[in-house]
């Protein structure tokens, strides 16, 4: 099918860029409703005017996907199925993400009940930029016992806005559950060859959406859409879900059937929503043992993950367990992106809270999941940031570290590109751990220091916290020989880089003792007592700093005054005491 | 509603069913077109939902057809492993590929192999989620026992050997002292096996040379030719010593073109290689791939003769997800157990790829593999297992 452009739109709207849509013009309007964002009757001219009502149902025809769109729910909380336009995501997009609809039934004590529909109305999870969240409450009749389960959907409703599905295949069930949710425009489940009578008076009374269901049985299936839809009402397909040897093959026959036909051949008896119902696993589970019920509940998981790769576009699940919601709305997630959107951001250094010039640089790929994943850890946890995004293609940090586009000489170009020496008055780089690889390599390249972090980005306040640190032990700038000075400093990431960068940037050679303080700061590390007159000491004598300087003179910075005669006491050197913004003014004296 | 006149003409015959009344609302009919032979509910058949009738007395019988299409291409079969009388000293073979239709259109075409599972095992104890780890730990310092434990208890359809401690960064294993471990495994299991270096490109084309030069004649697969490395050296390798290649590129339809192009220049027989696009694990990413996967199998299908090899996916690194790593101490109150979270997430990374035609998956938890064999299984399986009527669903007390 070609797909519609706004041009062939525009030719129904009224031409008269009134605004009332909220847009500046018919044309902006013909787009938005290409893209699905508004429908026809958005645009109030042609909804009401008796003279265009021609042009209204046109149009309405004309954009009406191969896969009609239906809704149920009602106050404003209402769920789109279907309105699919491709059989194949890359081909332009799918539009409505699967809806999840989660089982409770009329068996349930009232506080069991209550427990279960506010888990379902209350899970969510925050990831890529979206809250995660389930759909629907489906409640099913197990009594049959209609005084019973209109009892049931009564408390179900009472304690949550989500749309609802009431299931039963016994008419006089139905009928008592639609009563007490009147306006909330439940879905219904379902007509069957056997009740479908019945159950569409019900629905075309309440204006509810009905599944139609025939497990096994396409014919009949088509047949109860051609008969509801022929009244008026709208419909969605229930094909049977089943799994087991031969059985789930024709589980995933009849859905891609279902979609092809609906979408590549026209047929519009079946362009409608297609309905899984993985609960179908629990069928003989009343008895089960946790365990046997844990084991169903992960298969039941797995055969919706496949449905939703296939086609579904309403799923109906009896597992409350957090992880099976978790993974299918993550799965959902991902199916329903928009493949039109390219999946690299712009690369460039960001700034990320409000950093200063002693605030982490970290390294990032431009793959658009892993720049907003590591932004938004940063961002949860509060952490001010320079954040480098590389130009990788696009490709996440593992795959590009592996395929070459990530590599040392490309992180240097772009710490030099984007000017990040001017931002930081330090010289560290944190890259991820995925990256490690490179880690000598960049040093080289770049001139800065290499800090390899964690693999997930989740775990950088920890990195940060426990592992940003110097290195202790004897490091240096430039070339330095016996001659040279002697500073010392505990391994705290600013008070280090407060010594070592106006050295370099003063060409100066020295030594640089790096005291290892659980990286406080000068200032903490002498009040916390974790830099004393005998951790100098035992450091010089471990590094056997008097090899490496022919004289006897240790410079530290002001911090650490309170003990500057007892480190001379103990180790026999002259210490002398410099503020670290006079350091290389006074080193050159 | 209708595709054209015929159509409509057709279908009013085929939907014909008997009615009480019919009431006609907001529907113009050109009377020379439709004459007199409206019976009362058709036109509401053919044209829901504007009609508005009342509901028909009796069911209108339909037929669905099924929607079958021929592809001009087909997936060429590759074979892992080599009999002694094909000259290696496997027991067993296994063959991918061959598929005629999509994966899993069965009502078109029921593709003569089934997706496989290639078990991961390291030559070196490495960091693994504990999860994992808690299978393996007794053989993890012995690739020939990680093997052995693989194919023995977890049911592996082969084993996948990575040669990491060969990286220059790790350990710099020499590549002759590396290939031993190829030798070490090969007597240790009698399934075919595949052979992974370390992913360094300077490094892996002298290992995977080594590896292939000590298991000659054996048709194993050399992971991997990419285009940032000596490919050429490894096509090589393969060439000579009778193995596969499996052609790497990263998330890109015309990379991969590209180099399975080279690799087939260079002389590769096309059935002696296997491609792999990059596995994007759920929740970052999977959806790149799944499409990517997609996109190269109906390509092939629809033609395109240097797309027209089986596929491979790395799915191990599904563990990579904090969602599959991070322990029920840190989130479990948050994400669920992760004696199931875990393995899910990296069954289900398989799983999307398989429903768009991937056939190897390198996978590491006996629990996801297991899964998705299963599943595979069903999907493949003649047989038709008896089932409760599944609407009983509905009134199941759980």
């Amino acid at each position: 099918m070609a797909r519609l452009k706004p041009l062939d739109i525009y030719n129904y709207l009224p031409k008269t860029n009134c605004g009332e849509c909220g847009l500046e013009s018919c044309m902006a309007f013909a787009y938005k409703l290409i893209e699905h964002e508004l429908e026809v009757e958005d645009c109030k001219p042609l909804a009401t005017d008796p003279k265009l009502k021609k042009a209204f149902k046109d149009l309405k025809e004309l954009v009406t996907p191969p896969v009609r769109p239906v809704k149920f729910g009602g106050d404003g909380n209402e769920v789109t199925i279907g309105g699919e336009e491709v059989m194949y995501r890359h081909e332009l997009t799918y539009f409505n993400p699967t809806a999840i609809a989660v089982c409770v039934h009329d068996e349930m004590t009232e506080e069991e009940l209550i427990k279960n529909v506010k888990l379902i109305d209350g899970w969510t999870v925050f990831r890529v930029g979206a809250s995660l969240k389930l759909d629907a409450v489906a409640v099913k009749s197990v009594s049959r016992d209609p005084a019973k389960f209109a009892k049931a959907v009564k408390l179900v409703a009472e304690n949550t806005k989500l749309p609802l599905i009431l299931c039963s295949l016994d008419p006089a069930c139905l009928r008592a559950g639609v009563e007490v949710v009147k306006g909330r425009k439940p879905l219904l489940y379902a007509a069957t060859r056997d009740n479908w009578r019945e159950v569409a008076e019900i629905a075309l009374n309440a204006g509810c959406p009905v599944v139609v269901t025939s497990p096994g049985d396409l014919d009949t299936l088509k047949s109860l859409s051609a008969t509801l839809s022929s009244a008026g009402i709208q419909v969605a397909l229930d094909p049977g879900t089943a799994w087991g040897e031969g059985v789930l093959a024709d589980t995933i026959d009849s859905f891609t059937m279902l979609r092809r036909a609906a979408i590549e051949r026209g047929d519009k008896l079946v362009g409608w929503p297609l309905v899984g119902v993985p609960a179908t696993l629990w069928i003989g589970k009343e008895e089960a043992s946790e365990g046997e019920k844990l084991e169903t509940a992960f298969k039941e998981t797995f055969l919706a993950a496949a449905l939703i790769c296939r086609y579904a576009d309403l799923l109906i699940i009896n597992s409350k367990e957090l992880w099976t919601f978790l993974t299918l709305a993550t799965l959902r997630q991902n199916i329903y992106t928009d493949p039109r959107i390219h999946p690299a951001v712009e690369p460039g250094l960001f700034a990320v809270g409000n950093p200063n010039e002693d605030s982490p640089v970290m390294i990032t790929t431009n793959y658009a999941s892993t720049a907003s994943v590591v932004r938004s850890d940063l961002e949860q946890s509060k952490i001010d940031a320079w954040l480098v995004i590389i130009n990788t293609e696009g490709i996440g940090v593992e795959a590009s570290a592996a395929g070459g586009q990530l590599n040392a000489a490309k992180i240097a170009d772009a710490i030099n590109e984007y000017k990040v020496a001017e931002k930081v008055r330090h010289r560290a780089l944190i890259i991820p751990g995925l990256a490690a690889r490179f880690a000598g390599e960049l040093e080289d390249a770049s001139g800065w220091d290499v800090y390899v972090g964690p693999k997930d980005s989740g775990s950088i306040p920890d990195f940060l916290k426990s592992k940003y640190r110097p290195r202790d032990g004897i490091r240096y700038t430039g070339d330095p020989d016996e001659k040279s000075p002697v500073i010392l400093v505990t391994n705290n990431i600013k008070d280090f880089y407060r010594v070592k960068v106006p050295l370099m940037n003063e060409g100066i050679s020295a030594w640089i003792l790096v005291v290892d303080a659980d990286g406080l700061p000068v200032k903490e590390a002498v009040e916390a007592k974790k830099l004393t007159e005998e951790t100098v000491k035992a450091f010089m004598q471990r590094e056997d700093v008097e090899k490496k300087v022919s004289h006897r003179e240790l410079i530290v910075p002001e911090e650490a005054a309170p003990i500057k005669e007892k480190i001379e006491k103990v180790t026999g050197w002259k210490v002398t005491v410099v503020p670290c913004e006079k350091l290389t003014e006074k080193i050159k004296k | 509603m209708v595709d054209d006149e015929t159509a409509l003409g057709k279908r009013i015959l085929e939907i014909l069913g008997e009615y009480e009344e019919l009431e006609l609302e907001d529907v113009t009919l050109e009377a020379e077109e439709l004459v007199f032979r409206v019976i009362p509910g058709m036109l509401a058949a053919a044209l829901p939902p504007a009609a508005k009738a009342r509901i028909p007395t009796s069911l209108i019988e339909q037929k669905f057809e099924l929607p079958i299409e021929k592809y001009p291409g087909e997936i060429v079969e590759v074979q892992f492993g080599a009999t002694k009388a094909e000259g290696g000293s496997r027991k067993k073979v296994v063959k991918i590929g061959g598929e005629k239709a999509p994966a899993f259109y069965r009502f078109e075409f029921m593709n003569p192999n089934r997706p496989v599972v290639t078990f991961d095992v390291f030559d070196m104890p490495i960091s693994l989620p504990k999860p994992v780890t808690e299978h393996f730990e007794d053989v993890m310092s012995d690739p020939a026992d990680w093997a052995k434990k693989a194919v023995n208890e977890f049911g592996a359809d082969l084993v996948t050997v990575h040669l990491i401690s060969t990286d220059p960064y790790i350990k710099n294993t020499p590549a002759k002292e590396a290939a031993k471990v190829i030798e070490d495994v090969l007597q240790a299991v009698d399934t075919p096996i595949l052979i992974g270096g370390s992913g360094n490109p300077d490094k892996d084309p002298e290992v995977l040379e080594a590896a292939a030069a000590v298991s000659e004649g054996e048709r194993l697969m050399l992971n991997s030719a990419s285009l940032n490395l000596d490919w050429k050296r490894i096509v090589e390798a393969a060439k000579k010593y009778g193995h596969n290649v499996l052609s790497w590129t990263q998330l890109d339809v015309n990379n991969q073109k590209k180099l399975n192009k080279l690799i087939l220049e260079a002389g590769l027989p096309k059935n002696r290689i296997v491609q792999d696009a990059t596995t994007a694990a759920l929740g970052y990413g999977l959806e790149y791939s799944f499409s990517i996967y997609e996109r190269i199998r109906l390509s092939a299908l629809r033609g395109d003769a240097d797309l027209q090899m089986p596929l491979s996916s790395g799915t191990t690194n599904a563990w990579g997800a904090r969602e599959a790593f991070m322990s029920d101490k840190k989130k479990g109150a948050e994400w669920g157990m992760q004696r199931f979270r875990g393995p899910i997430w990296e069954a289900v990374t398989a799983l999307a790829l398989a429903l768009v035609g991937c056939d190897v998956f390198m996978m590491i938890h006996p629990a996801s593999a297991q899964i998705f064999k299963t599943f595979i299984e069903y999907l493949s399986s003649q047989k038709k297992e008896e089932i409760p009527p599944l609407l009983n669903w509905v009134t199941a007390r759980v």
